[in-house]
């Protein structure tokens, strides 16, 4: 019995032994920390620490970055929602400039206009008509970049959480907040300059001649509470007086652009169609010359060109910076700086960037003007100088080639490649190379949009100002409104390779239509020379609705001479 | 029966030793799994690298291993080689003898040179990922149990107070040997912790034995 319990007591020892052995996994064959073992001790001598700089794997780099961060449930996304530039307004279509006053002195007009025009929330998309603040839904950057898309946010907010677990310091920071304080960024436009103008009377045909000489300055803003709170949020960089010049620096070079330039001219005739002595009706056509030319760029701001030549991003040298040495991290980060500033300035290119008049497009239009006394209507003493005059005008704005930016349509299914990489199949190296560079390839194609040569035909612009006004000796006052249309534009002769013609989306691509209805007013003193009579004027208008474009108030003071 | 009692005897000796055995520390912080067996993160190259720091903290903490099986101390007190240990027994016993305080404290000072020069060749990669590394220092010190860990200060400070924080806060040879055994216990960990790389590493030794 004795002997039994010893043999049973022997076994269970083996048992364990045996047990404790197994609990080693196979690579234990020899004690890779022993320092007892003098061959382990001098193999270990004889590593190089300069072996160590080797690159990645495509696959390294796929496990790496699909199987715990899952990036490519983030490129899947798009970031651009818009990639059209935004609908203006032309000076040459400003109701202010219009050359309608009783000249009755002279054949000749000579006008100039001294004018401020500021657009505070140029609009993205067209105005949502179901919610309260129309204008202010249609001014924020969400329209256009997709700073308010849940699931981008969504997926954005799961990779920092796995970041935040392998590098911490950014835990106070959530990516729904941060974006939040960007996606009511706005652009902003202000133009001032002088508006010319010169008209002659030829028998009964009036002649017209107008151009603008301007300052244009477009910038990306945030209003100061919104400001205070990016500087709640994220904290000022470096605080005090450095950090403000910093950042006006900082804002000068990538997110303002001005330039100083003349504008289209637009040359027009008119003639009478109907003179029976009270009801004046005029026959016009005009032309829209591209004229424009740039005279100084960047004044206070920078010119930002389309960024043709795509950069491009290597993960695998990336991955294999972030886990070297001090100046490999740095070199890193400054590709990520570099990076993120061409995104920027890529952003800036497209909405801040400020064009030259009509973007080189040719126009051509008729027109009628009107001009009605009150006392064809109602004849009272009080209606002898009260005029209604009107302008309704159509134009047509002639093909031209321009540059313009496109994405490509995200097609999930070409993503189910990188499966692969969760469940730890085995991938062939070559695969992993291709599937990385689409990777790539794709983070490149959601930050930078193509960039082409696009035929643009802006279609039609539609124009009706109708005014009362009140013209005594010395004196006179104009009052009305103004009703202004563009069609939507089509794009064609897309100048991109073949293979991509079908990809790409063009419907982001295209500007809305828009549609302006403004009030304006202008008052002014008659001077009498001895040959001429001088108008001196003062006159605003202020958009009172808009779709798909912005509301703009416009000051004007003028000077006219007829002679 | 001799004979049975013999085997039992020794089972139980392999039972107990077996038990006795400390349970190894493995370290669970998700930046192990983004860097083991990586190429950009623990290689074989690099674990083979945190070997190297290990052995070479060892050998000043135990002596250097000799073909006779024997180590030998890496310092040199008085004309005799000796090892951090060895000079902790030493300064526990000095007294107020100033002449061998103060021959101590030389040899801490070169001590320390001796640490910043073999720690140079990595101190750069390390400075790198500090802020990561550092969760790591703190599992660690958790799952060891230690307390007033250098480790811990040597983690959370910038690159350029390392030495400053070397040379003032690890006083005797007491502190510094302290501060060795917790790196080299950690160096230990931590590759423990890499099973990707540890595997890439001993593929590579076996590779280098096959070659020779």
């Amino acid at each position: 019995m004795k002997k039994k319990l010893v043999y049973l007591v022997c076994l269970f020892s083996i048992f364990s032994f045996q047990l404790n052995f197994s609990m080693y996994d196979d690579h234990d064959e020899f004690d890779v920390f022993s320092d007892t073992d003098l061959m382990m001790n001098s193999f270990i001598d004889t590593i190089d620490p300069n072996a160590a700089k080797q690159s990645s794997s495509s696959k390294e780099v796929l496990e790496t970055l699909i199987g715990i961060f899952d990036i490519d449930r983030i490129l899947r996304r798009n970031f651009f929602l818009k990639t059209h530039p935004l609908n203006t307004r032309r000076l040459l279509d400003n109701p202010l400039f219009l050359m309608d006053k009783d000249y009755n002195y002279g054949r000749w007009v000579l006008d100039f206009h001294l004018f401020y025009d500021q657009t505070s929330r140029m609009h993205f998309v067209r105005r949502c008509t179901d919610h309260e603040c129309k204008d202010k839904m249609a001014s924020g950057i969400y329209n256009y970049l997709a700073t308010k898309d849940c699931c981008l946010i969504r997926e954005l907010e799961q990779l920092k959480e796995k970041v935040d677990g392998v590098y911490p310091g950014l835990e106070d920071y959530s990516v729904r907040r941060v974006l939040s304080l960007f996606c009511n960024t706005k652009i902003q436009e202000r133009r001032a300059g002088l508006f010319m103008g010169f008209m002659g009377s030829i028998r009964k045909l009036h002649v017209t001649l107008q151009v603008p000489f301007y300052y244009v300055i477009r910038n990306f803003f945030l209003n100061d509470k919104e400001r205070k709170a990016i500087e709640k949020e994220l904290g000022p960089v470096n605080p005090g007086e450095t950090n403000e010049a910093e950042a006006l620096a900082f804002a000068r070079k990538h997110l303002v652009s001005d330039r100083l330039c003349l504008g289209d001219t637009r040359f027009s005739i008119d003639y009478p169609i109907n003179d029976n002595g009270g009801i004046d009706f005029r026959l016009g056509v005009f032309t829209d010359i591209p004229t424009s030319v740039s005279m100084v760029k960047g004044l206070y701001g920078e010119v930002f060109c389309p960024i043709k030549k795509r950069p491009t991003v290597d993960f695998a040298n990336l991955l294999d910076l972030a886990g070297g040495s001090e100046e490999d991290r740095e070199q890193a980060v400054s590709f990520a700086r570099r990076f993120g500033l061409n995104v920027l300035d890529g952003l800036s290119s497209m909405l801040v960037d400020t064009h030259l008049g009509d973007r080189r497009h040719f126009g051509l239009g008729l027109f009628v003007r009107t001009h009605t006394p009150l006392s064809c209507i109602l004849n009272r003493g009080w209606t002898q100088n009260l005029f209604f005059k009107g302008r309704i005008s159509l134009e047509y704005l002639f093909p031209a080639k321009e540059c313009r930016w496109f994405i490509e349509k995200c097609n999930p299914v070409a993503f189910s490649r990188f499966d692969k990489y969760r469940s730890g199949d085995t991938v062939d190296e070559q695969v992993a190379d291709e599937d990385l560079s689409f990777l790539e390839k794709r983070l490149v194609d959601m930050l930078f949009p193509y960039v082409y040569e696009t035929n643009v035909r802006p279609g039609f612009i539609f124009m009706w100002t109708s005014k009362l006004t009140h013209e005594s000796k010395r004196w006179g006052i104009h009052v009305g409104s103004d009703i202004w249309v563009q069609s939507r534009e089509q794009l064609s002769d897309i100048c991109c390779p073949t293979y991509q013609k079908t990809l790409l989306d063009i419907e982001r691509s295209r500007r809305p239509w828009a549609y302006q209805w403004t009030l304006l007013g202008s008052l002014f003193f008659k001077s009498k020379r001895k040959k001429s009579t001088l108008y001196i004027g003062l006159s605003g208008e202020k958009t009172v609705a808009s779709s798909g474009i912005g509301k703009p108030f416009k000051v004007s003071l003028s000077f006219e001479r007829n002679f | 029966m001799k004979r049975l009692l013999i085997v039992l005897l020794m089972s139980c000796l392999f039972v107990n030793s077996n038990f006795c055995k400390e349970e190894k520390i493995i370290l669970e912080s998700p930046l192990l799994s983004l860097i083991d067996g990586k190429t950009f993160g623990v290689s074989a190259v690099s674990f083979g690298l945190m070997l190297k720091q290990r052995l070479e903290l060892r050998r000043r903490i135990y002596g250097v291993m000799q073909e006779n099986g024997k180590r030998i101390g890496f310092f040199e007190f008085e004309g005799k080689k000796v090892t951090l240990l060895d000079l902790c027994e030493i300064e526990s016993h000095v007294g107020e003898d100033s002449v061998k305080k103060d021959a101590l404290r030389k040899l801490l000072d070169s001590a320390k040179d001796d640490f910043m020069a073999i720690s140079d060749k990595y101190a750069q990669a390390i400075r790198s990922i500090k802020e990561p590394l550092l969760g790591l220092l703190e599992e660690f010190v958790e799952k060891k149990g230690l307390k007033h860990c250098f480790l811990i200060t040597w983690g959370s400070i910038t690159a350029q107070e390392e030495e400053d924080a070397i040379r003032s806060e690890l006083k005797d040879f007491k502190d510094f040997t302290k501060f060795y055994i917790e790196l080299a216990d950690f160096l230990e960990v931590l590759a423990n912790s890499c099973p990707k790389g540890k595997r890439l590493f001993v593929e590579m030794v076996k590779k280098a034995r096959a070659g020779k």
